[in-house]
């Protein structure tokens, strides 16, 4: 891959560079965000987070992936530390409402389920398999959202997750099976 | 079991035709303010924990305090060190007085 002439203008700190970088990946980011979150302002603040770490960690950047990779890399990454921290915080609910700390709690399940590029039709089930997607291992659904809502092949997938490609099948084969599962035990309980 | 199928089917394919969620055209502002005078929520959640722990930590050593003076000037702490612990703790080993 090696550092190409848009990172190294990024590394000497050019802003015109960084206001190029961030329009050319800013909606695969929030994409990506809204994809595990399913909440417009979560998924803000984590694509903020993500071109705010790119801006601070660009000279560390050793171009052993491409950028988007690298960039996809980070935005799976701060999505699922954001429901990590938000699940933490929510453990610790009692403590934060004491004091009046409770702007992360409203995530996935607990929050209206948001996508603003889901059909209107579908959004009622587009919702129910959210739901499920979230109860999948992480690597089932980091796969899996990269492939269905965010489009990446399985080759792209596979650099992002540094597997193999075969791995990637695997995973997105497994996440199915498990959705199915989990589709089925909330038809029995709910639509019958 | 025909009917559970294909809803389970419906569901799986309810993301067909999903496009592409597009984010704030103002994020680059936000970014740059971001990067430039850090302030973000995830410092904000460390600083009030941090604050929280400490003020719980204040307010008990304080308590010890004062109970620690409300018993030295109480009446029944008469001695100090095995006198005082014997009167605060084995006060029913005293003579009864009839």
């Amino acid at each position: 891959m090696g550092i190409t002439p848009a990172i190294t203008r990024l590394r000497d700190g050019d802003e015109q560079a960084f206001r190029e970088l961030v329009d050319e990946y800013r909606d695969r980011v929030y994409n990506t965000a809204i994809g595990f979150l399913q909440h417009q302002e979560n998924a803000e603040d984590v694509t903020q987070e993500v071109f705010v770490e790119v801006f601070r960690s660009v000279a560390r950047f050793r171009g052993d992936c491409s950028l988007s990779t690298w960039i996809y890399r980070l935005a799976v990454q701060k999505s699922l530390e954001y429901i990590r921290t938000s699940r933490r915080v929510k453990r610790s609910g009692i403590l934060f409402t004491l004091f009046g700390k409770e702007d992360h709690l409203n995530i996935a399940a607990d929050a209206p389920f948001y996508h603003p590029g889901i059909l209107l039709e579908n959004k009622e089930r587009a919702a129910i398999l959210f739901r499920a997607i979230s109860l999948l291992p992480v690597t089932q659904r980091t796969a899996f959202i990269l492939h269905k809502v965010e489009g990446l092949s399985h080759h792209e997938i596979a650099k992002i997750m540094s597997t193999s490609v075969s791995s990637v099948e695997s995973l997105i084969v497994r996440a199915n099976r498990k959705l199915r599962e989990l589709l089925s035990d909330y038809y029995e309980k709910n639509e019958r | 079991m025909k009917a559970k199928e294909t809803w389970i089917n419906d569901t799986l394919n309810s993301l067909e035709g999903i496009r592409r969620a597009t984010s704030d055209p103002g994020l680059f502002i936000k970014v740059q303010a971001e990067a430039l005078h850090p302030m973000s929520k995830k410092r904000g959640f460390k600083g009030a924990y941090y604050w929280s722990a400490a003020a719980c930590i204040t307010l008990l050593i304080a308590l010890n305090i004062l109970s620690a003076l409300y018993y030295h000037q109480s009446e029944n702490l008469t001695g100090s060190g095995v006198a005082a612990v014997a009167t605060d703790y084995l006060y029913f080993l005293r003579p009864v007085k009839l």
